[in-house]
């Protein structure tokens, strides 16, 4: 009995969590979640821009990590576009797949019309892509206007007028990297944050976090985003729930069923007993 | 258009999760789509970054030192060129060179001496005394040069290596947690953008 149970079938356990996953989509019971101090210290970072500040999006995520990161990075514009009038928003991306998010993000606000009254080029702009990943981060910290010559509309960057004032890296009040993988937070704090002194907020995946925890316990990262909850803690902290907060629910079922999987494999494990045979 | 679209997504969605049945071939018609579309977007970008950085300040604002790198971008490709392969060795040599200076310069800094500096904290909390604890048994699990007869050296080695262990632990709950983001991501598409079940 026992050796069957520990021997189930891996299919019954996926189908078990999906159900687990989806159940609370369609009758959410609201469960608490407290925010902790690496999302309080981020917001805050964000929060304090004053008008006229500078502050670079970098987004280098791929589709795969997209349902874990893009709602953090949604949060974060529409803070900045809702809230932080005035402050100067530049996306860019050092994966190819970054700049299309930034995109895509800005369209679904503009679709709110969060982002109406903003002008492209005065309020923000989006630098695309460029390749060279850390050699590449190396050249926005020397020179941003020369590293990105032109926009992903086609403009001169340096003839913009979110440009103007803007000579090397120091010049970047906030740089929030949304990311998970390389380039990402060790090539952003070589080449960019240590160098330069520019203070850093990153998003990131679940996976990228434990790598990335040292930094912000240096200093050398101000806050992060850890994940998907990392985009509910921020969604709590602005007041406004979004796809993070609603997926906390099916998180809490999930983590309760691997729970319950874990122990009930142990149990099973320690009260078999063929156990001492095996041995 | 967007329900086309939608569709679309739910089936490449649901062949990409086929295979927790089994490897089959819709998932990995899947993911051959996925990869084609992955390296088609990567071209293009790539295409755009070529035309801001080196074509247009060429062109349109004479900036001809710009012919330097395109040429060595160009000679990367020369591996393809039976006996000229040794051609593509130049532009490697310059990336690597390139490469290795500035992670090296920062490297110094930022991995070196601000996280050992990030160590020397006074033990004044529990927080500062694990940190400080943490890093010294670690570093002496990984002291090998040394007999295994000093009691200290060997139990605070065991003390490390229940240190890693916590850390791989802490490492794989987010690893889980993050897949369990994606799949979360999945579900909601499925339930609500696609069959509009939920809200």
């Amino acid at each position: 009995m026992m050796s069957k149970i520990r021997n189930i079938d891996r299919r019954i356990i996926y189908a078990i969590l999906l159900v687990s996953l989806a159940f609370p989509i369609f009758a959410p019971p609201g469960l608490p979640f407290a925010v902790g101090n690496p999302a309080r210290n981020a917001y805050a970072a964000i929060d304090a821009l004053e008008p006229g500040s500078l502050v670079v999006l970098s987004f280098d995520y791929a589709p795969t990590s997209a349902d874990e990161i893009n709602p953090q990075a949604m949060a974060v514009m529409r803070h900045l576009f809702e809230q932080k009038r005035g402050v100067r928003v530049v996306t860019l991306g050092f994966w190819p797949s970054g700049p299309i998010f930034a995109e895509i993000n800005f369209r679904a606000l503009e679709a709110e019309g969060v982002t109406d009254g903003l002008v492209y080029g005065e309020d923000y702009a989006n630098f695309g892509y460029i390749a060279g990943a850390e050699n590449a981060m190396a050249a926005l910290a020397t020179d941003p206007t020369d590293a990105f010559r032109r926009d992903r509309e086609g403009n001169r960057t340096a003839d913009l007028p979110i440009m103007q004032g803007v000579a090397t890296g120091s010049d970047i009040d906030l740089l929030v990297h949304f990311g998970s993988g390389t380039p990402g937070v060790p090539e952003y704090i070589r080449q960019l944050v240590d160098p330069y002194g520019v203070p850093m907020v990153a998003g990131l995946a679940a996976v990228s976090v434990a790598g990335s925890i040292p930094y912000y316990q240096a200093g050398q990262v101000i806050g992060y985003f850890n994940g998907l909850r990392g985009a509910a803690e921020y969604e709590q902290l602005y007041g406004v729930a979004g796809p993070g907060t609603s997926a906390m629910d099916s998180f809490s079922f999930g983590h309760l069923t691997i729970i319950a999987f874990v122990l009930i494999g142990n149990i099973t494990y320690f009260l078999d007993p063929d156990r001492k045979k095996r041995k | 258009m967007e329900t086309i679209g939608t569709w679309l997504a739910a089936f490449c969605t649901l062949g990409l999760m086929s295979f927790a049945i089994g490897e089959n071939p819709w998932y990995r018609l899947m993911e051959h789509i996925y990869v084609g579309i992955a390296a088609a977007h990567s071209l293009v970008m790539g295409w755009e970054n070529l035309q801001n950085n080196a074509i247009y300040p060429i062109i349109e604002d004479g900036e001809f030192i710009k012919v330097i790198p395109v040429v060595l971008g160009i000679l990367l490709y020369a591996r393809f060129i039976k006996g000229q392969m040794w051609l593509a060795r130049f532009p490697m040599a310059v990336l690597v060179g390139i490469g290795v200076g500035l992670t090296v310069r920062g490297t110094i800094t930022s991995d070196i001496v601000n996280q050992i500096n990030a160590t020397l904290v006074p033990i004044n909390s529990i927080d500062n005394f694990l940190i400080f604890f943490g890093v010294l048994t670690v570093l002496m699990f990984f002291y090998f040069t040394r007999k295994d007869t000093n009691p200290v050296f060997n139990y605070s080695g065991i003390f490390g290596r229940y240190v890693m262990m916590i850390a791989f632990g802490a490492l794989f709950g987010n690893a889980a947690m993050g897949r369990m983001s994606l799949m979360i991501g999945r579900i909601r598409f499925l339930l609500i953008d696609w069959l509009g079940v939920a809200s």
